[in-house]
């Protein structure tokens, strides 16, 4: 029960009110008085109501206590109490639950804010009516319908027990797109129904959420309840390990660590190699992010404060494969992201096929590359060379093919660059050429596009080639795409719509050749399909999502060692390749592959809005902004009617007491 | 306060009670001459008795016929016919004055009643009053004509100040040892106690008649709310909240005070009569009083 009236309201009237009433009880009663013939006998008949009635006193005091009742139960009336109740939610109920990596955060008592969010659940389908039915789903980076719209409160129970934690980012569009989509009427009941009713969409996280400037509610209310409490977090943000440039074999391991909370940290971090403990530095004291109020208000954009964040290189000989882990000493809210690995395949120079009719460009650039081998044919040489020359295990015998100005159907398993041509697969069609267009869109944040300014590219035509949906456009065109990843079964294209030279192959079709730019795209092209290859390590991979993996020939599926220990299969396709997704934990999974650098994959979580663990007050959703509410928000039901009725009863009871005294 | 005759004795009541006379239980020496039948042997015409001559009786009495059949002398005695002696003490304390009809003039019309029927039967009357004093006090009238002295008495008699019975009962022992009827007229609500009184009328073996009168006020209480009783004598207060239950109280109370009186009168020959006010003055003496045998 709350109270609504400020305190010294109700204590202000019961310094007024009580004390006088006392004080009336106990003055001399003002009694009328009356002659009579003789007190004899009326003394001594008090007297013997007093010796015979030992409650008399009492008895006689009934009024007071009635009146002190009628009194305090004004006051209270006065102080408007409330109680809160169920609230008044809509006929359907879909309860959201982020199950990602910040809900891990213990918030005391051994309870993390998934068990905190699993607790309100709980109270808000106890609180469900009869009539109204819920929905559970849980979230990070995906969207899991645990149960569908029902009315058995056991079975929605037994969803939220079923919502673990994971270690993946959290996104909400996709859950909230599954909810309006389960909460829409179906055929049946929109036929039925004359008036639609809304969905109500309660959401319990900790708020950490980058997505909801995407999220619209359509039909129905969104209610934000707001898990957790605290806001003590650093953070491992970004791990990048890289062989160096002239001498593969050193390892350069540089990590970056941020301060999430309001206190300064100081903390050490260890480099293992192979769980060898191999360095430890230790980290200057990390500024904090902002005060504590501030921390639940903003949001984490922008250049983080001075010193707020640190980056740390280690650099050691390393000359073989090796799984490195990173680590930060003490102890925090989120223990997950205090940690950070990478897989190292060992150092080895890539092999070059280039196949092109003649392109000076292409011919003195990609030898420059840090490549072990570069092989130079034409089309044609390309098109009629035997299987051995190119294919070695089933897979292609160099690490990339750069292809220029060709076409090709010949497509070993493998990795393939792509200038003003297509590999000629099925969804891929190449059209007419398009001429004096800009690029309306492209993705800088792409590794093949880092550090390349597409503003400064100039081209003069590129072909229309239409890809499949599972392309990755890195520029667009009006009509299409002009440069895209394309990764099919165990093929992967890079396409540039455009080539160096126009078609006669006379003129430069584009000044990019001609700055600094085009030797970047290069290098980053090459790291990026030879992937690991040439890389410092074999891209890692974000909590949650998929990772591929080349399954031995002729095995059927693919054995997979959890961090946890526990193993899981995973199955091959025809095409010796296996998908495994459930890389919920992170940490290093074991693959029996046998291939040295294939042989584990690293899950880290490296997500700053996960790190920053403060709990959200402030959300903001395309359709408006919704508060966060610290609990389940339980409306508030004034009590006063129910004083004002007991009131009336006591004073219908004082009444009736009053007058049976008197009236005889 | 002076009350007017007919408020006490109306004519047409008056001659109502010239049929009745007062009856004793007990009879007793007179002082003169009178129509009641005294102890004493005396000179009437009614033969009583012999008894042997011893010299110096009168002669005249000797019954000669008895000496002539039997040669031995013997006196015939007659009973001797005397006056009673009648008393009424009246209750003159101002609780009296209580109730509607009010105690005093309710005593005052017995008083002024027995007293006509004494007077017109030649008994000697005295009619007395008393409160926290002894007196006023009207000491043996005798004849009819003397009932205006009385009735004035008993007009100009005030109710006031404090009852104390016991003294008065006592003066009047003292004063009164003449034998008699007496009938006392009180409310009997004496904070000192009836019983020391009752003892010293008892004791002068008096053939006495308790009446206790009570006002309907008294008996049936309509009061309610929180209240201050003055009692009217002593001006002593009572805070009283009234409830059912006190009520019910006093009711029980003032049933045991005067069945606490019956009972004391009833053990020592007392007789007690106990009246509301209520109570038809008329029917009360032509009706009560000759059942109780007081008057015939």
């Amino acid at each position: 029960m709350n109270f609504l009236a400020p305190w010294y309201l109700p204590a202000l009237a019961t310094v007024l009110t009580v004390p006088p009433l006392v004080l009336l009880y106990f003055l001399k009663l003002k009694r009328q008085e009356l002659p009579i013939s003789s007190t004899l006998l009326w003394k001594r008949a008090v007297e013997d109501l007093q010796v015979n009635a030992p409650f008399q006193r009492l008895k006689s005091n009934l009024l007071l206590f009635l009146q002190l009742l009628l009194l305090l139960l004004a006051i209270l009336a006065i102080a408007e109490p409330t109680w809160s109740g169920p609230r008044d939610w809509k006929k359907s109920v879909v309860l959201i639950l982020d199950q990602s990596a910040s809900m891990a955060v213990e918030e005391g008592a051994r309870q993390t804010r998934l068990d905190l969010a699993k607790e309100q659940a709980r109270q808000a389908i106890n609180d469900l009516a009869s009539n109204q039915k819920a929905m559970v789903i849980g979230f990070s980076n995906r969207a899991r319908v645990l149960q569908t719209f029902t009315n058995d409160k056991n079975a929605l129970h037994r969803a939220v027990e079923r919502i673990e934690q994971t270690d993946a980012v959290g996104r909400l569009t996709e859950a909230m797109n599954l909810a309006e989509v389960y909460a829409m009427p179906t055929g049946e009941e929109a036929a039925t129904e004359t008036e639609v009713s809304d969905a109500q969409y309660i959401v319990f996280t900790d708020g950490r959420l980058p997505d909801t400037a995407d999220i619209t509610v359509q039909r129905g209310t969104m209610d934000i309840v707001r898990i957790g409490n605290r806001r003590d977090n650093v953070g491992i943000v970004n791990l990048d390990v890289r062989r160096n440039y002239e001498k593969p074999e050193l390892l350069s391991v540089l990590v970056r660590v941020r301060n999430f909370g309001y206190d300064p940290a100081s903390r050490d971090i260890s480099l293992l190699v192979d769980d060898q403990l191999r360095s430890v530095q230790a980290i200057p004291l990390l500024a904090p992010l902002a005060d504590r109020e501030l921390l639940t208000r903003m949001p984490l954009s922008g250049l983080p404060p001075e010193g707020n964040e640190v980056s740390i290189a280690f650099e050691l000989p390393l000359a073989t494969a090796a799984r490195i882990e990173v680590r930060l000493s003490g102890t925090d809210a989120l223990p997950i992201d205090d940690r950070a690995y990478a897989i190292v395949p060992p150092p080895r120079a890539m092999n070059i096929l280039l196949v092109t009719p003649g392109n000076y460009y292409l011919r003195r650039l990609v030898p420059a590359m840090p490549v072990a081998n570069c092989t130079i044919c034409s089309p044609e040489e390309y098109e009629e060379a035997s299987d051995d020359k190119l294919i070695e295990n089933g897979r292609c015998l160099y690490d990339v093919v750069i292809i220029d100005g060709h076409s090709t159907e010949r497509l070993p398993a493998g990795n393939y660059l792509f200038f003003a041509g297509a590999p000629l697969i099925e969804g891929v069609r190449i059209g007419p050429g398009i001429e004096g267009q800009p690029f309306l869109d492209w993705d800088e944040t792409h590794p093949v596009l880092r550090h390349v300014s597409v503003p400064a590219i100039n081209v003069f035509s590129w072909l229309d080639i239409k890809l499949p949906n599972q392309a990755i456009p890195l520029i667009e065109g009006p009509e299409g795409p002009v440069l895209a990843v394309l990764r099919q079964e165990r093929n992967q294209y890079l396409i540039c719509a455009f080539g160096l030279f126009d078609s006669t192959r006379t003129y430069l079709n584009t000044d990019w050749v001609l700055n600094e730019g085009f030797v970047v795209f290069v290098y980053n092209a090459l790291r990026y399909l030879a992937g690991a290859t040439s890389a410092g390590q074999i891209e890692p991979v974000r909590p949650g999502e998929p990772f591929t993996v080349a399954a031995r020939p002729e095995a059927a599926s693919v054995r997979i060692l959890r961090p946890d220990g526990e193993y899981d299969q995973a199955t091959a396709s025809p095409t010796g390749l296996a998908t495994y997704g459930r890389t919920n934990k992170v940490g290093i999974y074991s693959i029996a592959t046998g291939i040295a650098g294939e042989d584990a994959r690293a899950v880290n979580l490296l997500d700053e809005q996960e790190s920053f663990i403060a709990p959200n007050k402030d959300f903001h959703i395309a359709t408006g902004s919704v508060t966060a509410t610290g609990s389940l928000d339980r409306s508030r039901r004034p009590l006063w009617p129910y004083l004002l009725m007991t009131f009336g009863l006591v004073l219908l009871l004082e009444w009736i007491i009053y007058n049976k005294r008197v009236f005889v | 306060m002076t009350t007017r005759y007919n408020e006490l004795l109306d004519p047409e009541f008056m001659n109502r009670l010239e049929r009745l006379d007062i009856v004793s239980r007990k009879i007793y020496f007179g002082r003169m001459k009178g129509e009641r039948r005294s102890k004493r042997k005396g000179q009437s015409v009614e033969f009583a008795d012999y008894r042997n001559y011893v010299s110096g009786d009168d002669l005249r009495f000797l019954d000669w016929n008895i000496y002539a059949r039997l040669e031995r002398l013997f006196i015939k005695l007659f009973f001797e016919e005397e006056d009673l002696h009648v008393s009424i003490l009246v209750d003159a304390s101002a609780s009296m004055r209580y109730g509607n009809p009010d105690k005093a003039l309710y005593a005052r019309r017995i008083a002024a009643a027995v007293s006509y029927i004494g007077l017109i039967n030649y008994n000697r009357v005295s009619v007395t009053a008393y409160s926290d004093r002894y007196g006023p006090e009207l000491v043996g009238f005798r004849g009819r004509h003397m009932i205006h002295q009385v009735l004035d008495f008993l007009a100009n008699l005030d109710s006031a100040g404090a009852g104390n019975m016991a003294a008065a009962c006592r003066r009047y022992a003292i004063r009164h040892p003449q034998k008699g009827v007496v009938l006392l007229l009180s409310d009997f609500l004496d904070k000192g106690g009836y019983e020391t009184g009752l003892r010293y009328l008892v004791g002068r073996n008096y053939d006495l008649y308790a009446v206790q009168l009570l006002a309907p006020e008294e008996i049936e209480p309509k009061l309610a709310g929180d209240l201050q009783l003055r009692d009217i004598e002593d001006n002593d207060l009572a805070e009283i909240t009234v409830t059912r239950a006190l009520l019910n109280r006093y009711k029980q109370n003032l049933n045991a005070y005067c069945l606490a009186l019956r009972d004391f009168c009833a053990r020592r020959g007392v007789t007690y009569l106990f009246t509301p006010t209520t109570v038809p003055f008329n029917q009360l003496v032509l009706t009560y009083l000759r059942q109780r045998g007081l008057l015939k």
